[in-house]
């Protein structure tokens, strides 16, 4: 290993430690390691640039505008009341809808942003019940995670798999939704266990949320039905992008421009604003970073390790990934997780000559990385943004989860979702 | 710019022989009726003077009496003196030296700067015992100037805080809270404890929050439910509630040494009506009321 090579490793790893406690800011720390790669020659910068991965970059920022927007029609709160009245306010009904709910949103849109919209108004529902809301918030974080899983935009390492493999929305639905269906039932089913059980609603207060009117939210009914349109039109261009030749990017932006035209009565700058320029910039170091240990061959001797492992087996490669990707992510962040595993799969399929030449043996491992690096995060309380997001939220209105409290449910749910894929996998796939 | 350039010889008056407040008000008035003319009649701006926190402001600390009042229309600012031949009592302690500031609106901030000047000034018990015994306007006039005394060029919060301050202990139930600031008309209090040390702060407005926690206000309207089970309880059983469950700690610090510009920012950006100013050891010496500060600055006294 020459010097540059392991002066890249060490930086790499420890940066990757550092933004996975959240000590630091990890855009600032993804930017700076870029800037460390650049500047010491670990990556020149014409590579640097290459090195990005702007279909991630402007389907997020795509994306980002368009749930920016939509969320402003307040159909995200309609649509949870409504489901919490379909429900009767029976507590594990309830719960079972806004898990659903929740799983459906973060596969169309984004995890966290479906739990900062639905998180708030669940405590709500929750008290006016008379239930404690934790259980619901914890909930409906797992269910995010799973829900993301299903679809190439539904968690940014899909999106980063999906870009860097040439995946379509169509293949992610077509191979990971039906597993993640049953992790959904299986988590409801132990929803039931853990919580459902115990739940209990007096008729006075099931009545009093019955008597919301979720009407109310739909403040703005032009803004409400052009979202719905062009958000229609997104999904309906994610599912055909691959037939018409263009990327999911592509279509999300158009998407976003669109809305935008229509939306009419904000400035430009206010649409913008609905972009999280620090995630965007995280992805911008971090692929650089990446790239950098592809420029020196770490990757490259990494893959040739793993190999050595499974013996060049896809099959064993593929239950190796799951599982490596499961635990990992449950502990660090799953998006550098992915962003280094990318390149280290590829270099697998060039460096095994029986894998050469055929990319669509590697698939299973694809599915893998994506099922244990999204599903792995409901892990901990710090394995996903979703769920700090939504204990950040809960604790600001006072229900405070600790690590403890999620993770104790956390750890039981992936090790049980980890087992179903490893099942699904063996039989789809092998 | 030093207080003596503002001062004129024709409106100060020594040993003057004055057996009451309002007597000693008309006395420092008399030169300032003689000596300029105003649209307004003198016995208008006498009448003014006599009422104290309605059209005219007054301050006594330490032997003097500052009183400002405003004209309006007034083109200057007007600073008469007077020093009693004795001491005349007023309800807060014996006042040795009254002055009388007049201003116009666009003197207004002035007024209040040279008002603070001479507050410090009394401070000096050295200074201020010479100024008292000065034979003859010119004298005194001599006297503030070797003792270079500035008007403040910017002003400071000491100058506009009012000087009392509700104060509470952590241990204090809402009930009682609310009792105190019924009483005392008033919509902030702080918190201190046994030592009187500034524990926080409370603001009507957070006995309200009280009763929307943080989700409330992320889903940004309520006017799809018809109750709200926080808020009531909060009516049903907030009462035992006690007070450093309530307070809150000022995202910013204010001293009697800041400056009205800073204060004012602070309070705005933070939407606070009221800001509890602190002092030395961390006791709150004074409170920040937006009404009269309002009423300070664009001289509504």
């Amino acid at each position: 290993m020459s010097y540059q090579m392991l002066f890249a490793v060490v930086s790499f790893v420890v940066l990757f430690i550092l933004i996975s406690t959240e000590k630091f800011n990890k855009t600032i720390l993804a930017l700076f390691g870029a800037f460390l790669f650049i500047s010491i020659g670990i990556i020149p910068q014409e590579k640097a640039f290459l090195a990005e991965d702007w279909n991630v970059i402007f389907l997020l920022i795509g994306m980002m505008i368009i749930v920016g927007i939509t969320k402003h029609t307040g159909l995200f709160q309609f649509v949870a009341v409504k489901m919490v009245k379909w429900a009767k306010g029976r507590p594990f009904v309830v719960m079972i809808y806004l898990c659903l709910v929740t799983a459906l949103f973060s596969a169309l849109l984004d995890n966290v942003t479906t739990v900062l919209i639905l998180t708030p108004i669940t405590i709500l529902v929750t008290v006016e019940l008379g239930l404690k809301p934790i259980p619901f918030i914890i909930a409906e974080a797992i269910s995010s995670n799973v829900g993301g899983t299903a679809t190439l935009i539904g968690d940014p390492p899909n999106i980063m798999i999906g870009s860097a493999v040439g995946l379509s929305f169509m293949d992610f639905v077509v191979n990971l939704t039906p597993v993640v269906l049953i992790c959904l039932a299986l988590f409801i089913g132990m929803a039931w266990f853990f919580w459902g059980r115990t739940m209990y609603v007096s008729n006075e207060r099931r009545a009093r949320v019955m008597e919301f009117d979720e009407y109310k939210f739909l403040q703005d009914r032009r803004l409400l039905i052009v979202s719905l349109t062009v958000l229609g039109l997104v999904i309906v261009g994610f599912l055909v992008h691959s037939l018409i030749h263009l990327e999911a990017a592509t279509i999300a932006m158009a998407g976003a421009s669109l809305l935008m035209l229509l939306s009419g009565k904000h400035e430009v700058d206010k649409f913008f604003e609905e972009v999280e320029w620090g995630t965007i910039f995280f992805f911008l170091g971090l692929f650089i970073l990446v790239g950098g240990l592809v420029e020196v061959g770490a990757i490259k001797k990494l893959a040739e390790f793993f190999l050595s492992l499974t013996g060049g087996d896809i099959k064993n490669t593929t239950l190796l990934i799951l599982w490596v990707s499961g635990l990992f992510s449950g502990v660090v962040d799953n998006i550098p997780y992915v962003a280094t595993m990318i390149p280290l799969i590829k270099e697998m399929g060039t460096a095994d000559p029986a894998l050469a030449g055929n990319a669509a043996l590697l698939l299973p491992v694809w599915w893998a990385l994506s099922l244990g690096a999204c599903l792995g995060g409901n892990a901990t309380l710090i394995g996903a943004s979703a769920n700090v997001v939504s204990a950040g939220l809960s604790a600001k209105s006072g229900y405070p989860i600790s690590f403890l409290e999620f993770t104790k449910y956390g750890v039981v749910i992936t090790l049980a979702h980890l087992a179903v894929c490893t099942v699904y996998l063996l039989i789809v796939y092998f | 710019m030093k207080l003596s350039l503002l001062l004129d010889p024709r409106l100060i008056r020594i040993g003057v022989p004055c057996n009451s407040y309002a007597t000693a008000m008309r006395a420092v008035l008399d030169p300032i009726r003689r000596n300029y003319s105003f649209e307004v009649s003198g016995e208008a701006i006498e009448a003014a003077l006599m009422k104290p926190g309605e059209t005219c402001e007054d301050r006594i600390e330490n032997g003097i009496a500052v009183t400002r009042a405003s004209i309006p229309h007034l083109p200057d600012l007007l600073i008469a003196l007077l020093v009693p031949a004795a001491p005349v009592t007023a309800r807060e302690g014996e006042v040795r030296l009254f002055v009388l500031l007049l201003s116009g609106s666009e003197t207004a901030d002035q007024s209040l700067k040279v008002g603070e000047s001479f507050i410090r000034l009394a401070n000096d018990k050295t200074l201020f015992q010479s100024l008292l015994t000065a034979q003859s306007p010119n004298e005194m006039i001599d006297c503030i100037a070797q003792a270079a005394i500035a008007v403040p060029s910017e002003l400071t919060v000491s100058t506009v805080m009012l000087r009392e301050v509700l104060t509470v202990s952590p241990e204090t139930t809402l009930r009682e809270l609310l009792a105190l600031l019924c009483t005392r008309h008033a919509t902030f209090i702080t918190v201190a404890d046994a030592q009187g040390k500034f524990l926080g702060e409370i603001h009507l407005e957070d006995i309200l929050r009280l009763g929307f926690p943080d989700y409330a206000f992320q889903l940004g309207s309520l006017n799809f439910l018809s109750s709200f089970q926080p808020f009531s309880e909060l009516l049903d059983k907030g009462l035992g509630t006690t007070a450093d469950r309530i307070m809150k700690s000022p995202p910013y610090r204010l001293s009697p040494d800041s400056g009205v510009a800073e204060a004012v920012f602070e309070m705005v950006n933070h939407h606070h009506r009221s800001a509890a100013v602190l002092g030395p050891g961390n006791t709150a010496v004074g409170v920040l009321n937006t009404t009269d500060l309002l009423r300070k600055l664009f001289n509504l006294v």
